[in-house]
């Protein structure tokens, strides 16, 4: 059956729930995927209130806006909501509407599931934010939750268990629910080698959340048991050992840097072949690539407790391990460089967020080198050079991937085309802010700063100045992107044709914008013409 | 859709995708099961 006749079969039926129950029950991806890119966007401006009031108390040295109790408040729940509420929800927002489309699928394989992993997130989140509420306040303890420190919180510890328990089973839910719609739902053709490189590296940050979500399920529940149960699987006084949750928490903490960053690398890997009308260099190597560094991500959790003291054999072989990962992912920035090479290149927004991946994501890669290498890291450990390093990596590394993203679907998504100007001002106040935010932490680390710290020697106090300025313009930026989400929905600007960008390959691109509410119920015959690859 | 509206094919792709979200299901909890014991 041609695409046209697709099309025409789809508006006949295209009949769309209204009202709130088309949101509360709904089993579209095209839906859920929408409410998972909503929630994802609010939870990044709570995440980013509190990053505010982190900058604004670290603005000058001494104590200035609040007690240092609710600062470490700040530091712990805005890692918990930017991981967990803002970034993960972000690439299951994209991953729902865009895999099944990509792969010539009508919805997800488990539509219903699909609903209440999403709706899973609010409840989780709700109990995770009251706990400033409650008696002895949020979760001050890191992110990480180490005991002993963890357990000295007041009543919000079993509500953070919970709703860490919570997310682990909303993000597991819909791991499965990726890997049964790609294995068992693509259209005919679409083999295993013809897959986007999106949905590629999304069947492998699916298989990392089910390996690595229940060890932080299960190491949390053994917290829940120490403290309410008599247990002691942490307490050095009742037989057991602080530092295994350490090694506990990062094997599944260092999967889950690759769960968040797997999704951008295939964003972009969609976008850079487009806006330089080039098929993407090294297919086949980018999804072994791809594969490498997830399995590689299991045998590295202990470079991120170096400083604990560990046997000279095992800190030699995470050292190493940690090295050995800098190949895949070079692969992959050759491969993204070689695909520009010689292209015919345009700079709209979403290549331009994309080039900004590529540049800052390897900034943020060296500098986890440097530290990678154990006898240095003694050294950088616990300083403001680490809270750089992984801010680069989340923030132009993840962040920029997801808005490249945006900007590339959001005419699709709409039919509608965004406002370029704007996307292009988004784009250089972001770059340039981020940098004047991220790159002097390195600095100050260097000189000792530690993190996780509510006041600072005086000689911190110029470089933390201009670290707080590019914070509040970095913030205040993202408003940009809010208001061209919100013209695009409206239906302000220009009519997007089917394929959008000039360069732009593959089934979703076949769909009319917006594509209807059902799409692809009679599947698409795939071939090498229609196929990214 | 009720099940009647059903074709063989959608029921048997439906069987086969409930079997997959089963077995992946069990592998996670596995391993959530598995850490806890492991240091029990």
């Amino acid at each position: 059956m041609s695409y046209a006749a697709v099309h025409d079969d789809h508006h006949d039926h295209d009949h769309k729930p209204t009202g709130i129950g088309r949101w509360l029950f709904s089993t579209n991806h095209k839906d859920i995927g929408t409410m998972y890119l909503v929630f994802s966007l609010i939870m990044f401006f709570v995440g980013g209130a509190m990053a505010m009031v982190i900058r604004l108390e670290l603005f000058q040295p001494g104590m200035q806006f609040v007690d240092p109790q609710f600062f470490n408040s700040m530091t712990t729940v805005h890692a918990l909501v930017m991981i967990f509420g803002a970034l993960m929800p972000a690439g299951v927002g994209l991953a729902n509407w865009m895999i099944p489309i990509m792969i010539g699928a009508p919805d997800m394989a488990m539509p219903r599931m699909n609903n209440m992993s999403f709706w899973i997130l609010p409840f989780a989140f709700t109990l995770l934010l009251s706990t400033f509420f409650m008696q002895g306040g949020a979760p001050a303890g890191g992110w990480t939750m180490y005991p002993p420190l963890v357990l000295q919180l007041g009543d919000g510890f079993p509500f953070l268990i919970f709703a860490v328990h919570f997310l682990g089973i909303s993000s597991i839910m819909g791991a499965i629910n990726i890997i049964a719609t790609v294995f068992n739902m693509r259209a005919p053709g679409m083999t295993f080698m013809r897959l986007p490189l999106f949905v590629w590296t999304w069947i492998i940050t699916a298989f990392l959340l089910i390996a690595s979500m229940p060890v932080l399920a299960g190491a949390v529940t053994m917290l829940l048991t120490d403290k309410f149960f008599g247990t002691a699987f942490f307490d050095a006084a009742g037989g057991g050992d602080p530092v295994l949750f350490q090694h506990v928490f990062w094997f599944f903490g260092h999967p889950e840097v690759y769960i968040l960053v797997l999704p951008s690398f295939g964003i972009i890997s969609q976008i850079i072949p487009t806006f330089a009308r080039k098929p993407l260099f090294g297919y086949a190597s980018m999804v072994y690539a791809t594969a490498s560094i997830a399995f590689l991500s299991f045998f590295v959790w202990a470079h991120h407790m170096f400083a604990v003291g560990m046997p000279l054999t095992g800190e030699l072989f995470f050292m190493y391990a940690t090295m050995a990962i800098a190949v895949p992912t070079g692969v992959k920035i050759f491969n993204w460089t070689a695909t520009m090479w010689k292209g015919s290149m345009t700079f709209e927004t979403p290549m331009l967020f994309s080039i900004g991946v590529l540049f800052m994501f390897s900034l943020g890669g060296f500098s986890g080198l440097m530290m990678g290498i154990t006898p240095v890291d003694f050294q950088y450990h616990d300083t403001y050079f680490i809270v750089a390093h992984f801010h680069y990596v989340i923030v132009p590394g993840i962040i920029f991937g997801v808005i490249a993203g945006i900007y590339y679907w959001l005419p699709k998504w709409t039919g509608v085309m965004y406002d370029e100007t704007l996307g292009k001002w988004h784009f250089w106040l972001s770059t340039i802010s981020v940098n004047v935010l991220f790159f002097p932490m390195h600095f100050i680390g260097l000189a000792g700063m530690p993190r996780r710290i509510p006041d600072y020697s005086t000689q911190f106090a110029d470089w933390n100045a201009i670290i707080s300025i590019g914070g509040f313009v970095f913030g205040f930026s993202q408003l940009i992107l809010v208001w061209v989400v919100i013209k695009c929905a409206r239906g302000d600007g220009e009519k997007a044709t089917d394929q959008v960008w000039e360069g732009a390959h593959g089934l979703e691109f076949t769909l009319p914008s917006p594509p209807p509410f059902h799409s692809f119920t009679t599947p698409p015959e795939v071939t090498d013409a229609t196929a990214h690859s | 859709m009720s099940d009647k509206e059903k074709t063989e094919a959608e029921k048997e792709l439906a069987t086969k995708n409930v079997r997959l979200v089963i077995i992946l299901g069990l592998i996670a909890f596995g391993f959530y099961v598995g850490i806890f014991l492991m240091y029990s």
